[in-house]
């Protein structure tokens, strides 16, 4: 039985190609997505390692875990750095103040744009990791080092001036030289700069503080008794932790953020499967279909009906094999080129060998036998239904009407049930284990499934509809393409289908992108209340100098400034980014109706809500919240408000006192400011320009341009994930030209007897290309009627106002005009292979 | 009386070396206008091979090849569908006709590919005497056999070809059905004066035509004018001795 499998797989080599290449790519993003965090992973778990490299224990700010990735502890006491030294079992402690910094050139311009963050930090020749590549140390306090390879990429070399930005104004140094980290001179992407321990205190306004102390211990102590030594002297709220420790909790925040990263890709590269299945269950359907005599032969030499499943379904498993791994292969092509992207926007990230673990090949094969062999159920019963009979005579299955029937119901149960699944990974609150993300993705899919089924029935009626001006522009190869699309209604809907998803998913998207957009339009619209918005550029941008905000308060065309930050702070143990602002005055700033209590009355240990938020965590005006913050460990916050929008600021609010109690950080992160009304607007904002002049990395922005930015940041996700999608809509193209190839083939003697009753090559690759273009359509149509449901009905469920629902129909349009267009792409093989096929070998009669 | 297809010194030579096949050898020969012509042969005599090579659907090794007075050879792929679109008329043993149009649709297919009007009193003729103007609108899976052949015939005539090739047009019928397929070529040539060339290796089918003519091993070995099915009979036998 294996042999004939085997046969059967080589016979319809070109037939199974496409099915291999969907397999491929389907699993290829998987494999990708682990390839590029497992591989950045590993550079960063290298670089951690390296930065702790002749320490052997660090000591900083104590913070809970969920809040370390956000944000920095409080500051250590200087005094504490001699402490430690002082005993015994320490050799060397050296403190090190450090924060975000902007370089600056001399024209004032941000180096290397606003992208990711500078590191900058204090420089010590012991008991540290960095060492001088060129040139010297930082010695005096002009001095400045960068690391050698953004040396390189910002074109900076021994001798320039930069400007460095950190808290307050610009300040000037000279670069005197480069650094590496142990052997390698990249810091993970990252620009990272040093200065002497006095200039970095002064930068940072840190006077008497440090931000970490790097302990070398005496002798061979070991590193427990180390940490328990300094344990002792150590006052409350420090954490004293062994090198090992310390690179292990470094790296397991940055490693969370890799898991989002690695789930976020790995959906798409599960949407590309399973648009590849749709693929693979067409060939094989096909194949049963025109192997039903060999198949019947088998029956008829007394193979059981398993044994001919069997024979179907380890062809499809050898299949899938071979997919996935190609997959891998395609995937570490595909990590190389997602790292190659993430660089363009995050800087250089080091190149390494991509890294292959042998959990993704398995995870990736598994995925790729699973959903192959799935999908190759069907036709595997199919196929061994066949009666032995048929090999003796013609026998054509015509599907029923009341197989018909039982199909189209189990079409709309899978339909109701996916919605249903949707609904309630929504809606209710799942069991722990599983996610929520993992109901709707099972929820979708099913539903998928549903709607592939149930489209059948429109396959036929729709088609033909499409059809019609096709057969008026080209009467008789016009009906033949149109007939051509709608004969097999099974496998059109299937085809069509897997670009379906592909379109409602990207319609669905692009529709929340516009929603959201042109909500966030109205918002602003409806809630700026001042002339400006101050804030600085870029994503990695520290945030704003203080000093900013008091010199544009000072100047005589202002009215007002108010100050907005923002910082995470456990919640009932969930991490939440809080606002903080000059709440007695924010009603000048934004639009913010209070319900009940009174926004002045917060202070520093009260906290504001939405109604929103304080039904959530039910609450009202007077109860407390028990809260946790980096600095400051837990508190207790008493809601002294609650307002009825959420805003741009959040659904939480602190006062900026409670914040500056509470938090590390001591910079603005938007200022909204207030023109006095007796000057000219464009006089007050150029005012504001001018002190902005002098802290480059910042902008200012009216009400258009801020909308403008906000809207911006939607559009570049929304491009994220259409570049994400494609993948499976390449699938679902590489499905249809899959679905006329075996149709072509399936249909040799037609043509050929078209091309005898003188249809000519050209009128044959139209009929095939037309026929392309009505199941490219139908899929695209399909797609954007459920891409459109799916959207308003998420809008509907979120039962809110606040949300504009926006239809952009010009792109739906277009959306239909590409299907269309790669319906014409997808028809240039399989129209050249019809037309250039053999009249007599076509028409022979054997 | 003129002459509607012959070939000159028609060769055709499959494959090269030790499995080279000469399915025809030298053929002369020449079907005139308005008569119905069997080219009669046992199983891989060549019959076949010379009727797609006189259709333009094949090319000869070497000889010529004329429609009218039209050199195939002198033709390239496209003028030649177009030639056997507007000049010639195919009725094929079997899978005659496009399963996804109606019989009508079939009928009128090479008209409608090549954008030409259909004479509808000729379509209208043409159905009458095929006897098939109650099935028009069904799909080839709804007719028998005999119909889808009826209907076959049907098409090679609705374009009022120059001539119309049979390839045992009969050979997948049952007797009756096939007989009556025969009697309505034969109507065709007398009631339209319509050229047939027809293969067949059934004496049956080859005493309805006006001449017929024996091939064996690619040569043309004799002919009979006016055959009867015994007088074909006689022939093949004395053939084969
Ligand atoms: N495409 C081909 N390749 C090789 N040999 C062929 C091909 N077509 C026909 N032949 C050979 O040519 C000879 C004549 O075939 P054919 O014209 O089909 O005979 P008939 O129709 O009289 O049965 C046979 O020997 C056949 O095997
Ligand atoms: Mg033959």
């Amino acid at each position: 039985m294996l042999r004939a499998t085997l046969k059967g797989l080589l016979g319809h080599k070109l037939r199974l190609a496409l099915t291999v290449l969907a397999i491929m790519l389907g699993t290829g993003l998987i494999a990708g997505s682990y390839v590029f965090t497992d591989t950045l992973d590993r550079v960063f778990s290298d670089l951690f390692s390296q930065s702790l490299a002749g320490i052997d224990a660090q000591v900083t700010g104590d913070v809970s875990e969920e809040l370390s990735t956000f944000t920095f502890p409080e500051r250590l006491p200087e005094s504490l750095v001699d402490e430690i030294a002082a005993l015994d079992e320490v050799e060397a402690a050296v403190g090190t103040v450090a924060g975000l910094v902007t370089l600056i050139d001399p024209n004032g311009e941000a180096l290397g744009g606003f992208g990711p963050p500078t590191i900058g930090t204090s420089w010590s020749d012991v008991a540290s990791p960095l060492t001088v590549r060129d040139g010297s140390a930082p010695i005096g306090d002009q001095d400045l080092v960068i690391d050698a390879s953004s040396a390189d990429r910002l074109d900076i070399e021994i001798g320039d001036e930069v400007g460095v930005i950190a808290l307050g104004e610009q300040e000037r140094f000279e670069v005197v030289g480069t650094i590496g980290l142990g052997g390698s001179s990249n810091f993970g992407g990252a620009t990272f700069v040093s200065f002497t321990y006095a200039a970095a205190q002064q930068l940072f306004d840190a006077a008497g503080f440090v931000d970490t102390i790097s302990v070398v211990g005496a002798g061979d102590i070991s590193p427990e008794a180390l940490v328990a030594a300094i344990e002792e002297i150590a006052p409350e709220n420090t954490s004293v932790v062994d090198a090992a420790t310390a690179a292990e909790e470094q790296l397991s925040g940055f490693k969370e953020a890799l898991g989002f990263v690695n789930t976020f890709l790995l959906a798409f590269g599960y949407v590309s499967l399973f648009v590849g299945g749709f693929l693979i269950f067409n060939t094989f359907q096909v194949i049963v279909a025109q192997r039903t005599k060999e198949l019947a032969l088998l029956r008829a030499i007394g193979a059981t009906k398993r044994q001919v499943r069997r024979m179907v379904l380890v062809e499809a498993f050898i299949v899938s094999v071979i997919g996935s791994l190609l997959g891998v292969v395609f995937g570490v092509v595909l990590a190389i080129g997602i790292r190659a992207a993430f660089s363009r926007f995050g800087g250089e990230i080091p190149a390494t060998t991509p890294q292959v673990l042998p959990r993704t090949i398995l995870i990736a094969v598994l995925s790729g036998v699973i959903v192959t062999v799935f999908s190759a159920l069907v036709p595997a019963y199919r196929a061994s239904a066949v009666p032995p009979i048929a090999a003796l005579r013609q026998v054509t299955a015509r599907p029923t009407s009341r197989l018909f029937r039982i199909v189209m119901i189990a079409g709309s149960v899978i339909s109701v049930l996916g919605t249903g699944v949707i609904a309630a990974g929504l809606f209710l609150d799942p069991p722990e284990q599983i996610p929520r993300a993992a109901f709707v993705g099972v929820g979708a899919a099913l539903l998928f499934i549903g709607l592939a089924i149930l489209s059948a029935a429109f396959a036929r009626p729709l088609g033909r509809t499409l059809g019609a001006p096709i057969r008026a522009a080209f009467g008789a190869i016009g009906r033949l393409a149109t007939e051509n699309a709608v004969r097999n209604p099974g496998r059109t809907a299937v085809t069509s289908a897997a670009l379906m998803v592909g379109v409602a998913l990207m319609v669905f998207v692009t529709i929340l992108a516009s929603s959201l957009s042109a909500t966030t339009d109205k918002l602003i619209a409806d809630t700026f209340k001042t002339d400006l918005v101050v804030q600085p550029i870029g994503f990695g941008a520290a945030g704003l100098s203080p000093q900013i905000a008091d010199r544009i308060e000072s100047l005589d065309e202002i009215e007002d400034v108010v100050r907005l930050r923002q910082g995470p702070m456990l919640v009932e143990g969930d991490v939440e980014f809080v606002s903080a602002s000059e709440l007695a005055k924010i009603e000048n700033a934004i639009d913010i109706e209070v319900v009940a209590g009174d926004l002045a009355s917060v202070g520093a240990d009260g906290v504001a809500l939405s109604e929103n938020a304080a039904s959530d965590l039910d609450v009202g005006v007077g109860d407390t919240l028990d809260v946790e913050f980096a600095r400051t460990g837990e508190q207790t916050l008493t809601v002294r408000a609650v307002f009825v929008e959420a805003g741009p600021g959040g659904n939480i609010y602190l006062d900026l006192e409670g914040y500056r109690r509470n938090f590390t950080e001591d910079f603005d992160q938007s200022l909204f400011v207030k023109f006095d009304r007796s000057f000219d607007s464009a006089a007050a904002r150029s005012a504001v320009e001018d002190v902005l002049v002098d802290f480059p990395g910042t902008t200012s922005l009216d009400q258009s341009e801020f909308a403008d930015q906000a809207i911006t940041g939607i559009r570049g996700f929304v491009g994220l994930v259409y570049a994400l999608l494609a993948l499976a809509l390449v699938i679902a193209f590489v499905g249809i030209v899959n679905t006329l190839l075996l149709s072509v083939i399936e249909r040799t003697r037609e043509i050929g007897l078209l091309r005898a009753v003188g249809s000519t090559r050209k009128q044959i690759r139209r009929m095939v290309t037309w026929e392309s273009v009505i199941i490219a359509v139908y899929g695209a149509l399909l797609g954007s009627v459920v891409g459109i449901v799916l959207a308003r009905a998420l809008v509907e469920a979120l039962d809110t106002d606040e949300i504009v629902f926006r239809l952009p129909v010009l792109q739906i349009v277009l959306a239909v005009v590409l299907a269309m267009i790669a319906g014409v792409i997808a028809a240039i093989y399989p129209a050249q292979r019809a037309s250039r096929l053999n009249v007599l070998e076509a028409i022979a009669y054997e | 009386m003129t002459t509607a297809v012959r070939a000159e010194q028609a060769t055709k030579i499959y494959g090269s070396g030790p499995t080279e096949v000469r399915a025809l050898d030298g053929v002369t020969v020449a079907f005139e206008q308005g008569r119905f012509s069997a080219i009669m042969g046992p199983s891989g005599s060549g019959k076949s091979t010379l009727l797609h090579c006189i259709a333009g659907l094949d090319e000869l090794t070497s000889g010529k090849v004329f429609i009218g007075d039209q050199d195939l050879g002198q033709l390239n792929d496209r003028e030649l569908t177009l030639l056997r679109r507007t000049r010639v008329g195919f009725v094929f043993q079997a899978f005659n006709l496009v399963p996804t149009l109606s019989a009508s649709e079939n009928i009128t297919l090479p008209l409608d590919i090549a954008g030409t009007a259909v004479d509808s009193d000729w379509f209208d003729r043409v159905i009458d005497v095929l006897e098939i103007g109650d099935r028009l609108s069904h799909r080839p899976s709804e007719l028998s056999g005999g119909q889808q052949q009826r209907v076959a015939v049907a098409r090679a005539l609705a374009s009022q070809p120059d001539v119309i090739f049979a390839d045992e047009p009969s050979g997948n019928l049952d007797s009756k059905s096939g007989a009556h397929l025969l009697e309505f070529l034969r109507l065709a040539v007398d009631e339209f004066d319509q050229t047939i060339v027809m293969v067949t290796h059934d004496p049956v089918a080859a005493g309805y035509a006006d001449r017929a003519v024996f091939l064996e091993d690619g040569h043309i070995v004799d002919e009979i004018d006016a055959p009867t099915a015994e007088a074909v009979l006689d022939k093949i036998r004395t053939l084969e001795v």
